[in-house]
């Protein structure tokens, strides 16, 4: 060590040494009394620098500092998450909104039903099921017609640039009607089930 | 060295005899000089033979003291120019011992000091009032010890008559710390290895210091009456001896005369002293005094008290001590308080630092963040939960929607490929929703027919209407690997009643069923 910062530290620890032995001794002699009025000054003037200038940088530090750690985390993986929000928003642009679910499906039936002069033997009533992040919406449609009138039908309805699926079929003969069928299908599609993708 | 106050102060003197008041300024050669300077005789009877020290001090300090009146006409006589007094007084008002004992730690010296120095001092010490000044002797693990003491009601009487003279009691000390403090200012060279002998008139002052301090003081008066070897002998010896025995290692290189005659007792002073080299010294010079008056130059050295260097600080009244504890105690605490708080300011300003760096960290990573903001305040683990949910969704997303495999063109595929000889009497077809790898199940077609076709015609015709099937694109997700396109032939016709419908009698030709079956293995 140089040997002036030597000296600066032997008189600085002096310097304390002799203070504090001196206040034990007046705090001996005279217990707190003569500290009392200083100490009413020098009290609050500490409070207010540390009240008013530590305390809340201290305070805003320890926030950024968490804050930075946390946008550090966020930044690690921001490019993956981006990547894949963008890339479930591309599928997700294929789904029916949250907000029709309710009639899109029914709607989709109708609307090609009716330029084939489909009509309905029934339709049942709109089963949900969740599923993860998603809602699974099914009906079930009883038609009876041509064999033809129903591929163009069933073209139709999956030719729509939105995602439905015939998950189940079943055609059967009509043994009193030659050339028609009885059929039963269930459409099914599905949907997000919190706005914006997965939680 | 210790600093000095600083405070301008008169000096006042006060010995059985008589009272001296200085009022006095520092010159520009550093020198004393004595701007106003009073005496005045007390008008105190002094009885005869040896006194018990401070039996003088009840009769004294009382108000029908004759030198009351006198001393307040003399302090309203002169105009000056400071209202606080240091008050000296002389050895028979007041006792100053210097004496060494034990090392012991500061926060105990005013309970121990006290009790060593009733060794010294053959006082009670129930009506007194006291002061002392420590130091730890370097040489041994020692404490020397400046005590002095008076009686309070002494001190109390001075201060009321000094209050009703006008003038506010600063500090009272002993004449002996007065001429040290005087005596140390003035001849500094080589002070501390000095003993010095002053005559003042017929009195003889010897004052032998050690490190500022007297540790040994003795005023004797020549008898007029005595004989001229009594007259002639100083103790130089004794008195170097003395202080030799309380401080150790004492080692004086001159013995300074002053005052009058001095010339006179060089030669027997040299004598006594031998080898101590003796010199006489002009104190009055020094001093800038007309004469050798020694209450003069007693008041003079209180006027300098705090206005000079010196570590001498006894006050036997307390007042200049509870001032420096005050001011002593002020200063601690400030100084703590400058370094607590000081600490904090610096940490805050460290702080601020750190917070700009942070800040200005924060604003570049938040041009990486500002498309994400839904993850602010997430941590890693529920990060990396989120990114996992929604690549499994993108995964599920891309093979229901990208694997997209419609029924409709199959349909048209089968109405196509299908031979006229064969007629569909049932399809059924099931390909569910697999949202998640639990609900996940395979594609089945299951054809289900008839014909009149039979044996290995038969066998040739369905093979033909399954190998189409094969090779159409439409339904390639039914063919290896991931699918099977089987076919079967063994089959009743399933119902007597199509055959009427189509106009076959009973009797006629009857057919047979089939089936191919299209499926996918599970995903």
């Amino acid at each position: 060590m140089p040997p002036s910062i030597a000296a600066i530290i032997w008189k600085a620890r002096s310097f304390f040494k002799d203070m504090l032995e001196n206040i034990l001794m007046i705090y001996a002699e005279k217990g707190i009394e003569p500290f009392r009025k200083p100490l009413m000054i020098a009290g609050p003037t500490l409070l207010i620098i540390y009240a008013v200038v530590y305390s809340p940088l201290g305070n805003r530090l320890d926030t950024a500092a968490k804050r930075l750690d946390n946008v550090r985390i966020v930044a690690q993986y921001a490019a993956d998450y981006e990547d894949g929000k963008l890339r479930l928003s591309s599928y997700q642009r294929k789904l029916p909104f949250l907000k029709d679910k309710d009639e899109w499906l029914n709607h989709i039936i109708t609307t090609t039903a009716r330029p084939h002069g489909i009509t309905f033997d029934g339709i049942s009533g709109q089963k949900e099921l969740e599923v993860g992040n998603f809602l699974v919406l099914s009906r079930q449609v009883d038609v009876t017609t041509t064999y033809a009138k129903l591929g163009r039908w069933l073209a139709d309805m999956e030719n729509s640039p939105i995602f439905l699926r015939v998950a189940e079929l079943s055609v059967r003969r009509d043994d009193t009607n030659p050339g028609i069928i009885k059929v039963s299908f269930k459409l099914s599609t599905l949907l997000p089930r919190f706005a914006g993708g997965g939680r | 060295m210790a600093k000095a106050d600083g405070r301008n102060s008169l000096g006042i003197y006060i010995s059985p005899k008589e009272i001296s008041i200085a009022q006095v300024k520092i010159g520009k050669d550093s020198r004393p000089e004595a701007e106003h300077l009073i005496k005045f005789p007390t008008g105190f009877s002094v009885k005869e033979g040896m006194l018990r020290p401070l039996s003088l001090n009840h009769e004294f300090f009382s108000d029908k003291a004759s030198w009351v009146t006198p001393f307040k006409q003399a302090v309203k006589s002169i105009g000056w120019d400071s209202s606080s007094a240091v008050v000296t007084l002389s050895p028979q008002f007041a006792i100053l011992r210097y004496f060494v004992m034990p090392l012991v730690e500061r926060r105990f010296w005013s309970k121990s000091i006290p009790l060593e120095s009733k060794k010294y001092i053959p006082v009670s010490f129930e009506e007194v009032v006291y002061d002392f000044n420590a130091v730890p002797m370097d040489t041994s693990k020692k404490l020397g010890v400046l005590f002095g003491l008076t009686q309070r009601k002494s001190v109390e009487f001075v201060i009321s008559t000094l209050k009703a003279a006008g003038l506010d009691l600063t500090a009272v000390e002993i004449n002996s710390a007065s001429m040290e403090r005087l005596f140390g200012f003035t001849d500094q060279k080589d002070h501390d290895s000095k003993g010095y002998i002053h005559f003042s008139g017929n009195t003889t002052l010897m004052l032998f210091s050690h490190g500022g301090y007297p540790v040994l003081y003795r005023e004797s008066e020549s008898d007029s009456g005595g004989t001229m070897s009594e007259r002639r002998r100083l103790d130089v010896k004794g008195a170097v001896q003395f202080v030799d025995r309380y401080v150790g290692g004492k080692d004086y290189k001159l013995i300074a005369l002053s005052g009058d005659g001095a010339e006179a007792w060089k030669p027997a002073a040299e004598k006594e002293a031998a080898p101590i080299a003796v010199a006489v010294w002009d104190s009055a010079k020094a001093c800038s005094m007309k004469d050798n008056d020694a209450s003069a130059m007693f008041a003079i050295g209180a006027a300098l008290r705090g206005r000079v260097p010196g570590k001498l600080k006894l006050d036997i009244s307390g007042i200049s001590t509870a001032a420096s504890l005050e001011k002593d105690v002020q200063s601690y605490v400030w100084n703590i308080t400058f370094i607590l708080g000081g600490f904090m300011l610096l940490l805050a300003l460290i702080s601020q630092v750190r917070l700009f760096m942070i800040n200005s960290q924060l604003s570049s990573l938040n041009a990486k963040v500002a498309n994400v903001s839904e993850l602010e305040g997430s941590d890693a683990e529920s990060i990396r939960a989120k990114i996992e949910r929604i690549q499994t969704d993108v995964r599920m997303l891309s093979t229901l929607i990208a694997d997209a495999d419609p029924l409709a063109p199959k349909l048209s595929v089968i109405a196509e490929q299908i031979p006229p000889e064969l007629w569909m009497t049932d399809i059924q077809y099931t390909n569910p929703l697999s949202v998640s790898e639990a609900q996940g199940a395979g594609t089945e077609l299951r054809l289900v027919g008839e014909t009149y076709l039979k044996g290995e015609t038969k066998l040739r015709s369905v093979e033909g209407f399954s190998k189409a099937l094969k090779l159409a694109p439409e339904f390639k997700s039914f063919t290896a690997p991931r699918g099977r396109i089987d076919s079967n032939t063994d089959m009743e016709s399933s119902a007597s009643a199509a055959a009427s419908v189509y106009g076959e009698a009973p009797s006629g030709p009857k057919s047979s069923g089939f089936s191919v079956i299209c499926a996918t293995k599970r995903k």
